[in-house]
This record gives C-alpha cells, sequence and structure tokens, in this order.
C-alpha cells in the first residue's frame, strides 16, 4: 500500500467506537485515509459523496442492517467491500456476499488478517483495469491466455473442457474476490444447476488436481468454507 | 367392504400385500388339491419358500404322498380328523416361518371355537396381510351368492361360505374342470371318496344332474369374475370412476323382507357396474314383528357389499331427496303388496324422471310357512291386549246395563264407540278389531230387543250393526297403526336424544377423562353398558409429530371392567378394527372392543361390557355412533394439547436462538475489542523496543495477553457452537464433497502449525465424495486434527485415511502421540471432559462433544481407539450416499443455448467472458 503513489481512502461503518478508532489507527499507519460513520445512514451519505476506494461495513448498525448498504452502493459503485460482523453464520456470509460484498470476516479477528484482506482487496482495483480478454494470466507456474483460451503448466498444455474453461475464467474475472456457490452455478452453469453444488465441487476439485502443485494443499483455488471460492491473488 | 368389492385390480391394497391365488372347482373331486400341490412343488423347484399348512385328510394316499415332500410345520399328511375338526392355522407360527408361499386347501372352513377369526378366510386375509402369497382351494357351493341358488338346485344346505368380494378380488383363480361324467367315473373308481361313501355320495349330492347344474353355477362365477376384471380394466384406462366412493348407485328399496330381491339387485348391480345400496322402509305395514328380520337383511345386503340404510315411514318426494343425495341412477322396489309397488312407480317416474326404474322378479320362497308361525306368536304376545278389550267392553256393558231403560240404544252405541277407539290407542290393532265386534255382539244381545237374543226385532238396527262395526274397526285400525309409528318415532328421537345430549356434553369436556365419564355415564344409563378406556401413553421420544403407533404402551385409564384381556386390546389398536363380541374377530370374548378412530388417527381402545343380552343391532349402532362422537371429542382435545404443546416447544425455540444470538453477539464484540487493545498494546511495545532495547517483560506480558485473549475466544466460540448445535434444530446443508476439498479445507483452516508435524493423507479411490454438511464435517476435521496437534509432542505423525466401510465412508484420523488416557474412553465426547483433569494444554473439551453432535445429525458415528501408529484414532462412519451421475457437458451447453438463442445474444459462441 505504502508503495501506491495517491493514499487510498477508506470508509469505516462501525457503530463501536473503540473498534472503529482501533481500525482507523491501523490503516493510517498504513498509509491510508480513513472516514469513519457510526449509522446506516451517515455510511450511505458518506460513501456518495466521499466516494471512497474501499468500504469496511459492520451488519449490525443501531438503525439498520449493514446489508442495506451494501445493496445501494452496488447500485452505483464497484468499490471493494470487506464485511466485518459478529454473526457467524455461513447464511449471514452468503447473503451478504450475494448482496454484492467482497469479502467477509467474522469477528473476533485479528488485525493482522484485516489488514491483509484490504491490502488484496486495494490491489485488486488497480489490477482489475489490466485484465482484459486478451491477456494473459498467472496462476502460480500455470499461464492463462484467456483470448486463445489456452492453459499451460510448466511449458506443457493443459487440456480443459469447456465448463471448466468457463469456471476458470469466470473466477479470473474476479480474482481476489469470493464468489458464492450460487454466484458461480448460476454464471457457469445456469439457473437450472443452481440447486446442484455438486457439480461446481466436483469441477473445482478437477481444476484443481490440474492446476495446483498440491491439490490438498491448494495456493489459488481456494475454498471459502460454506460460502463459495475465491481465486487468490 | 363396499369399496373393496369393485376393487378387483386393488388400487388401494398395500404393495406389500401377499396375493391369492384360488383353485375354483364345481365339486370336490375334480383336482383342485392335486394341482395345487403339482404346482407347488413346482415352485419349491424354482428357490421359493412354500409351506403346507392344511390339507383335507380326506384326500387319497397319492396327494398325501406327493404332499408328505413339500415343508410344514406339522404333518399335516399324517392327520387322522377331517378337515372341518381340524384345529385353526397358528398364524404366528406360519409368519414366523417367514414363506413365500403359503398352501391352504379349503379355504370356506369355519375356525373352532375360541380361535382369533371366526373364519379361514379371515386367517387368510391376515396372512396376505403380512406380505405372504396364499393358495388355497374353493368349490363353488361356498360362494355367499351362490349359496342360497345351490342349496335350492341341489337340496343341500351349505353352511359355511365366503364374502364374494375375496373371491372376485383374488389376484388368480384357476378354474378346474372337469366334465360331470368323467368326476362319475372318478368317484366310481374310488379316487374321490372312499368304497364305503361311493354309493350314499352318488346318491346324494354327486347326481348327475345336481353336478351339470353345478358346472353351471361355477362357470357363471367365473364369468361373472372375469366381466369384473374387464370392467375394472376398461375403467382404469379410461378414469371414468377412479374412486368407488363416487361410483352411481343402485337404490333398492325394501318394503318387504326377501333376501332373494337383495341377491338379484348385487348381481344387477354388478353388471351394470354400480354400487348397491340397500334401504328398508320401515312403515306401519311392515312393523310388527320384522326388526329381527330386518336387521338379518341389511346384515345380508352388507355381506354382499352394499350400504344399507334404515327409513321410517317415507313419502315418495322423501326418496326423491334422497336419491340425489345419494347419487342414485337406479331404483329397484321389493314390497309384499303388488298395488304399493306400482303406486311408488308411478310417483317415482313422475318426480325423478333421470332414474332407471328396475323391475325385479319376485320369488315368494319360504314364506308361507313363516307368517303363520310368526301370527301364532304374535297372538300369544299381545294375549293380555285381548284380554283386556274384552274386559273394557264387558266394564262398558256393566256401566250402561243398568241405565239401559233410560237411554237411547244410539246413545248405547255411541259409548261402545267410545269404547272401541279407547282400544285403538291403547291395546293394538287386532285387539281393538275384536272389540268392535264384540261390542256389536253385546249391543246387539244385551241392548235391543228382543234382548238376550241376536235376532233384531227393528231391521234399522243393521244398519247401525254395519255402522259401528265399521266405524269401530276403521277408527281403531287407524288409531293403533298412528300410536305404533308414533312409539317407533319415539325410540328414534329418544336415542337422537341421547345422541345430542352426549354430543353437547361432549363439546364442553375439557379433559379425556371428562370424555370418558360422560360417555360412560350415557352408556350405562341409556344402554345399561359398562365400559373401560384404554389410552396409549407415548414415549418422551415420541412427540407430537411423530407418533410410532406400535410403540405405545397402553393403560387403562377409566372404567372398571374384571375381565379386560389387553392382547385382544392391543390387537384393535395395532389393526384400527373391532374385536370381541359380535365381531368377525375373537367373537368368543366376553366383551366388545371398540378402536377410538377419527379419520387417520388412531387414539385409544374401548372395552365395553353389556348387561343386556342379547343386544340388537340397533343398540350397536347406536352405542357405535356415540363411542364416534366421543372419539371425536377426545381427538379435539388431543389435538388442542398438541397445538399447545409444539405452541410452547416453538416459543422456547425462538427464545433460545434470540438469546443465543445476542449472547453471541455481545460476547463476540468486547473480546475483538480485547484482542485488538492486546495486539496494538503488543505491536507498538515491539516498535518501542526496536528502538531503543530494553522492556523484554512488558513485551512477553503482552504476548501472554494476545495468547490467553485467542484462548478466551477459541472457547467462546465453541460454547456458542456447541449450544447451537445441540439447541436442537441443525440445519443441515447437505450436498456432495470432495473428500480432498474436505481435507484441504479443514488444512487451511489449521494454517501454519500443521507444519510442525508429518501429516500423511491416504484416499481410497473408491470413495471420492462424502455426502454431508460443509461446514460441519470440516469442523470435525479440524477438531480431530487440532486434537492430535494439542496432544502429540510437534514432529508426530498424523494420518488421515479415507477408505469404504460396507454402507459407509469411514474418516480416521490417527496419530503416534501419547495414546488414549485411562478409563472409559467414551467419556471424552462428554462435554467439558478431558483427558487429563488439570492440564496445561489450552480448550475445555468441547471438541470432541460438537463433533460426536455433528456426526449423530449426520446419522453417522464417531469412535476413538488405539491408533497402529501407536496413538490415538479417531474414525468417523458417514452413510454412504453415491454421487448422482452429473449431466454430460454437451447436454448443459446445449440446453444453455437453447434458452439464449430466442433471446438472440450475439456472444453466444463466446460464452465465457
Amino acid at each position: 500500500m505504502d508503495a501506491l503513489t495517491t493514499p487510498n481512502t477508506v470508509l469505516v461503518v462501525e457503530d463501536e467506537g473503540t473498534i472503529s478508532r482501533f481500525i482507523c489507527e491501523a490503516l493510517k499507519d498504513n498509509g491510508c485515509k480513513t472516514i469513519q460513520a457510526k449509522t446506516l445512514h451517515e455510511g450511505l451519505q458518506m460513501s456518495a459523496s466521499r466516494r471512497p476506494d474501499l468500504i469496511l461495513v459492520d451488519l449490525g448498525l443501531p438503525d439498520g442492517d449493514g446489508r442495506d448498504l451494501i445493496e445501494s452502493v452496488r447500485q452505483y459503485s464497484s468499490v471493494p467491500i470487506i464485511v466485518l460482523s459478529a454473526r457467524s453464520e455461513e447464511i449471514e456470509k452468503i447473503q451478504a456476499l450475494d448482496a454484492g460484498a467482497d469479502d467477509y470476516l467474522t469477528k473476533p479477528f485479528s488485525m493482522a488478517e484485516l489488514l491483509a484482506r484490504v491490502r488484496a482487496q486495494l490491489r485488486r482495483r488497480t489490477l482489475e483495469s489490466h485484465v482484459s480478454s486478451g491477456s494473459t494470466i498467472e496462476i502460480g507456474s500455470c499461464q492463462v491466455d484467456l483470448g486463445a483460451r489456452l492453459v499451460t503448466k510448466e511449458g506443457e498444455t493443459v487440456h480443459l473442457t469447456r465448463l471448466e474453461f468457463r469456471l476458470l475464467a469466470t473466477l479470473i474475472a474476479s480474482r481476489g474476490k469470493v464468489l458464492t456457490q450460487r454466484q458461480l452455478l448460476q454464471e457457469v452453469w445456469g439457473p437450472e444447476y443452481i440447486d446442484r453444488p455438486q457439480y461446481l465441487r466436483v469441477y473445482m476439485a478437477h481444476l484443481r488436481t490440474k492446476l495446483e502443485d498440491d491439490p490438498l494443499s491448494p495456493k489459488w483455488l481456494l475454498t471459502e468454507n460454506g460460502v463459495g471460492y475465491r481465486l487468490a491473488l | 367392504m363396499t369399496q373393496n368389492k369393485f376393487s378387483t385390480t386393488k388400487p388401494e391394497a398395500s404393495p406389500h400385500r401377499g396375493r391369492l391365488r384360488l383353485f375354483f372347482g364345481m365339486a370336490p373331486g375334480v383336482g383342485k388339491t392335486y394341482t395345487l400341490i403339482a404346482e407347488a412343488h413346482q415352485q419349491l423347484a424354482t428357490g421359493k419358500r412354500v409351506l403346507l399348512v392344511s390339507l383335507d385328510a380326506h384326500q387319497r394316499a397319492d396327494i398325501k404322498k406327493l404332499a408328505a415332500d413339500l415343508p410344514q410345520l406339522v404333518d399335516v399328511t399324517k392327520k387322522k380328523q377331517p378337515v372341518w375338526m381340524s384345529a385353526a392355522l397358528d398364524l404366528e407360527a406360519i409368519k414366523a416361518y417367514r414363506p413365500q408361499i403359503v398352501l391352504i386347501d379349503e379355504m370356506a372352513v369355519a375356525n373352532p371355537p375360541g380361535c382369533k377369526h371366526a373364519h379361514r378366510w379371515q386367517d387368510i386375509e391376515e396372512l396376505q396381510d403380512a406380505g405372504i402369497e396364499v393358495w388355497s382351494t374353493l368349490n363353488v357351493q361356498h360362494l355367499e351368492s351362490q349359496k342360497e341358488a345351490i342349496g335350492k338346485l341341489t337340496g343341500f344346505a351349505v353352511t359355511e361360505t365366503i364374502p364374494d368380494r375375496i373371491f372376485l378380488s383374488a389376484e388368480e383363480v384357476r378354474f378346474i374342470d372337469l366334465p360331470p361324467d368323467d368326476l362319475l367315473a372318478r368317484v366310481d373308481a374310488g379316487k374321490v371318496f372312499l368304497p364305503a361313501v361311493v354309493e350314499r355320495a352318488k346318491q346324494g349330492y354327486f347326481r348327475k344332474s345336481n353336478l351339470i347344474a353345478l358346472r353351471e353355477q361355477a362357470l357363471r362365477a367365473m364369468m361373472d369374475r372375469m366381466e369384473q376384471h374387464v370392467n375394472c380394466a376398461h375403467q382404469s384406462s379410461k378414469l371414468l370412476y377412479p374412486d368407488p366412493a363416487i361410483k352411481q348407485r343402485l337404490l333398492l328399496l325394501l318394503e318387504s323382507v326377501d333376501l332373494g330381491s337383495i341377491q338379484r339387485a348385487s348381481t344387477m348391480a354388478h353388471s351394470l357396474d354400480v354400487a348397491l345400496h340397500v334401504v328398508w322402509l320401515q312403515s306401519a305395514h311392515n312393523l310388527p314383528g320384522t326388526a329381527k328380520n330386518v336387521i338379518k337383511l341389511l346384515e345380508f345386503a352388507s355381506s354382499l357389499g352394499a350400504t344399507t340404510d334404515i327409513l321410517v315411514n317415507v313419502s315418495t318426494l322423501t326418496i326423491r331427496t334422497y336419491c340425489k343425495q345419494h347419487r342414485v341412477a337406479f331404483i329397484a322396489l321389493v314390497s309384499d303388496a303388488r298395488w304399493r309397488v306400482m303406486r311408488r312407480e308411478i310417483l317415482l317416474r313422475w318426480l325423478v324422471p333421470d332414474i332407471t326404474l328396475i323391475s325385479l322378479a319376485r320369488h315368494n320362497d319360504q314364506k308361507q310357512n313363516e307368517p303363520i308361525v310368526n301370527k301364532g306368536w304374535q297372538f300369544l304376545a299381545n294375549r293380555s291386549n285381548y284380554t283386556k278389550a274384552c274386559g273394557l267392553v264387558v266394564l262398558l256393558s256393566c256401566l250402561i246395563f243398568p241405565f239401559r231403560s233410560v237411554l237411547e240404544p244410539t246413545n248405547c252405541a255411541m259409548i261402545y264407540l267410545l269404547g272401541v277407539l279407547v282400544c285403538g290407542l291403547n291395546f293394538g290393532r287386532a285387539a281393538t278389531a275384536l272389540a268392535a265386534f264384540l261390542s256389536v255382539f253385546v249391543f246387539d244381545f244385551a241392548m235391543i230387543r228382543p234382548q238376550w237374543s241376536l235376532s233384531v226385532a227393528d231391521s234399522q238396527y243393521l244398519i247401525t250393526f254395519a255402522v259401528m262395526l265399521t266405524v269401530g274397526v276403521v277408527a281403531g285400525q287407524l288409531m293403533a297403526s298412528r300410536q305404533q309409528l308414533s312409539l317407533a318415532s319415539n325410540e328414534r328421537e329418544r336415542q337422537t336424544r341421547h345422541l345430542f345430549d352426549a354430543t353437547r356434553a361432549f363439546s364442553s369436556a375439557i379433559t379425556i377423562g371428562d370424555v370418558f365419564q360422560i360417555l360412560e355415564q350415557a352408556l350405562k344409563n341409556d344402554f345399561r353398558i359398562g365400559c373401560e378406556l384404554w389410552w396409549p401413553r407415548w414415549d418422551e421420544e415420541n412427540t407430537v409429530e411423530k407418533k410410532d403407533k406400535s410403540h405405545a404402551l397402553l393403560l387403562p385409564i377409566g372404567g372398571s371392567l374384571k375381565n379386560t384381556a389387553s392382547a385382544v386390546v392391543y390387537w384393535c389398536w395395532e389393526n384400527q378394527k373391532p374385536a370381541g363380541r359380535g365381531t368377525a374377530t375373537l367373537p368368543s370374548q366376553e366383551y366388545w372392543y371398540l378402536p377410538l378412530v377419527t379419520g387417520k388417527d388412531m387414539l385409544g381402545v374401548l372395552v365395553l361390557s353389556t348387561a343386556r343380552q342379547p343386544e340388537t343391532d340397533s343398540t350397536r349402532r347406536a352405542v357405535s355412533t356415540l363411542v364416534s362422537l366421543a372419539a371425536q371429542a377426545m381427538q379435539r382435545i388431543v389435538s388442542t394439547q398438541d397445538v399447545r404443546k409444539l405452541m410452547v416447544a416453538m416459543e422456547a425455540d425462538k427464545l433460545r436462538n434470540t438469546l443465543l444470538q445476542s449472547v453471541s453477539h455481545d460476547l463476540r464484540t468486547p473480546i475483538t475489542l480485547l484482542k485488538m487493545v492486546a495486539e496494538d498494546l503488543l505491536a507498538r511495545l515491539r516498535r518501542a523496543q526496536q528502538k531503543d532495547s530494553g522492556g523484554d517483560d512488558l513485551v512477553d506480558d503482552a504476548q501472554q495477553m494476545v495468547a490467553s485473549t485467542t484462548r478466551i475466544e477459541n472457547m467462546v466460540v465453541n460454547l456458542l457452537e456447541l449450544a447451537r448445535l445441540q439447541a436442537g434444530q441443525i440445519q443441515l446443508h447437505m450436498s456432495w464433497i470432495p473428500i480432498d476439498e474436505l481435507i484441504s479445507t479443514a488444512k487451511s483452516e489449521l494454517g501454519n502449525r500443521l507444519l510442525a508435524f508429518q501429516l500423511q493423507i491416504h484416499i481410497d479411490s473408491d470413495c471420492p465424495t462424502v455426502y454431508g454438511d460443509e461446514v460441519l464435517l470440516t469442523r470435525v476435521l479440524v477438531n480431530l486434527l487440532d486434537n492430535a496437534m494439542k496432544y502429540c509432542p510437534a514432529g508426530s505423525r498424523i494420518e488421515c485415511r479415507v477408505w469404504r466401510q460396507g454402507q459407509n465412508i469411514a474418516i480416521c484420523v490417527s496419530d503416534n502421540g501419547p495414546g488414549l488416557p485411562p478409563g472409559d474412553p467414551e467419556r471424552l465426547f462428554a462435554p467439558f471432559q478431558r483427558g487429563q483433569k488439570e492440564s496445561p494444554i489450552t480448550g475445555v473439551g468441547l471438541g470432541l462433544a460438537i463433533c460426536r453432535t455433528i456426526m449423530q445429525a449426520h446419522k453417522g458415528s464417531i469412535q476413538v481407539g488405539a491408533s497402529k501408529l501407536g496413538g490415538t484414532a479417531f474414525t468417523l462412519l458417514l452413510p454412504d450416499v453415491p454421487l448422482e451421475a452429473l449431466d454430460d457437458e454437451d447436454v448443459i451447453l446445449a440446453k444453455e443455448s437453447k434458452k439464449e438463442n430466442p433471446a438472440s445474444r450475439p456472444s453466444s459462441s463466446q460464452p465465457i467472458l
């Protein structure tokens, strides 16, 4: 982050004052500008007027649900949103991610974890512009040429079926973002398969065997337990 | 019963009901048993479990020899006594043998008294219900509908019959035919009977004319059956009336006791393919002395599968309404008096032109001698009425006599008429007629001149006599019939009132005990019947939603009868049918056992005893109605209680969830804060330390603080997790998960700590996936790996092995650590249990409790034992659900392009980005 030329602005929407203060201090130490909001209403105003580069939002806000904020922000902006919540149930995470959030952290979390996630989302934002249909992307020891639909691993061509390739391309298009099972199934297999997660699981296992060095300890194609998948940057 | 009659294809029968194969013939000796045994041998050869349970001891030696090879419970071929004396079938022993096919010779046999069922065909039905195929033999004369005709044809009364529906609904009927001459030749050759009885048989039942008639009847019965099947097949293909309940009806209106007409109407209903509904029209003409016969009549009708009803004193208009309510398409009328039939027919033709009237030919069979006996009996019964009527006339005469000179003779006549009317009101028709005659006689003899002579001086008096007699008889008749009808309707009204009172009382009852008390009172006061209520006690596990009938413990909760047989109570409970006295099951029992059943729900069993013997059918009907009303009231109470329990459970659940959520939230927030502060402190101290060396103690303290916070965090998370899991409704999101993925996710959750151990993973290739909840199963693996890491020194081996074990997938996490602590390993799975009571290793011992809860929710198990590596091994067993075949990629892509083409998306050639 320090390497980036312009400091990023982070909006922290959190009603617990002390937590908010600590997060802001840590972010400032890492070279970010911060804006604090204590309510949903304030958060909505700030995100519209100050155009932050990243939003951290707590789901349990005194005047409403953080999910509403995510939904309304997504109507006009693709700014990365990370959810911080004491709600640990998977369904909460999935709902927040389906609403448009990019990542999710369950309280209590460690500051180091949070900073890592913030960094990843900011990097994604800068990288996004570089990814286009013609470019080649590196995933570990693999090269993926999206235009030519060609995948090579250590120089050798890896054969992917059409749906495997489509799954990989979908993950690449949202690198660093947690994609829920629903989103992936809808995107790759179509609406008919939305309640058949076994397709996604089996194909993901294929991709791992073909692309990862050690499929049992994947480095790139990561499982978000009970929620979905993420392609690490 | 009605329903079953027409369902030859048996759509409502359970799929596991055993088939019935009948070997059907015209008379003994045509070879039914022989064919049965021969075919059984064929089945035996194919490896079926065949069991022979009864054989007619009349059978010849060659059949016995043939049968001796078949498996049997007791050696039936050696038995001496004839089959009609044989002991009842031992149903339990037969069921315990678990045969596929049971062979039972002679279906139409009555069981000896004291058996479970009165007839063998009921035993056979029970075996069929138990899923066993039954083969049996039957002669045509044993069919209920053929009984009378054959009795008349052959002159031999048939005692034992089976309901026609069994014959009609049997899955298979083999007609074993033999021309009469051949049969006679066999009889002559001594192949059917022992030589001693051959001649007697040939003179009697085995006359050639008899055999021809029997053969014809048998063929006709087969034809009826065929026709039924054709109709059924036709219907089911067209789905015209799939439900027999909505079938149209043939209404048979009976005004006289005529069993033959019911028989004919039943045959006609078969051929028209409608249901038969028999109604007895009660009126003044047929009232006296018929009550018993009417019950017999209606019982006969229902044994033929008809529904029955009694209507009192109805007009043709009422019949019209009745027809509309009961989907009547055809009407047949039967009455003693032809003019009455004609009058009704004319009226019906006019009132209900859309219903077809059917004329049934009348047979005046065996009716002539019966009424005479009846009338004689009636006369004796009414003797006191005649005496009273005579007495009244004599009394009047005595009163009038002193005033005969003062009174005009006409007025005397009037007084006598008054007496006749009084008779009509009180003493019945015949006595009234007698009083009228007697009055005329006395009036003539004593009142008018010449006195003490029957001759009349003034011929004018002849007119007086005639008028007096006519008025007396007619008025008396009218009065008497009014009186009788009003008595009958009073009786009905009384019963209705009782029912009404009971209903009203039931509706205000709050507990089952209240309902029972009201019922007990009503039965005692109105019918002098004692009763006892058996009520199930449900186990704790049988909650409101799932009541398993077979596990209920029945206990008497009210009433007091001395000789209740609890076995009968349980039979009644399990079969939902009445049992005991007056029923088809265990009729020799002292009491009457009625199931309390409403719709599908079985509530309890009511045991009834009667002081009044024998009870009439109408009493039984009234009692049944009362009991079913009580059952409804009980059902209402039970469901109210159930709903209340459910509400309470739901409320408690809601409260617990809210509490959990808020506790979870309220605990997590301060811990987050604590953790942040501690980490921040540590970071700052470290930075300070770097600037000016020193302050190691402070850094150590801060590190301790961070570590403790993490421990608290883990504990709280675990506690909340366990509370959530044990709160009951865990929503499992079941799906197929590749085992690699499960393990890799668990590994990534544990992070770098694993690097200190040698982790080996081995997954057998024949179990690629498990079926379960991803999050929870990962949790189990994480806990087990975490446990291994906690208790083993760094550098230890941890092995994770997956293989198929029967119907399960086994996942084993083992280590070469210190192994299990001494003591029962099961206690490790209880919450707050650890290997060692005070141990420096962190954790409160919730991990394994969580694992067990999760595995139980998956219908799997978790076991602990010694590992081959030398340490501990935890083995998970999960039921294997094979992954359903995935659609081919081309199919998926084709589906998509099909959907996309109409939308004309140009980019369908490049669908990826």
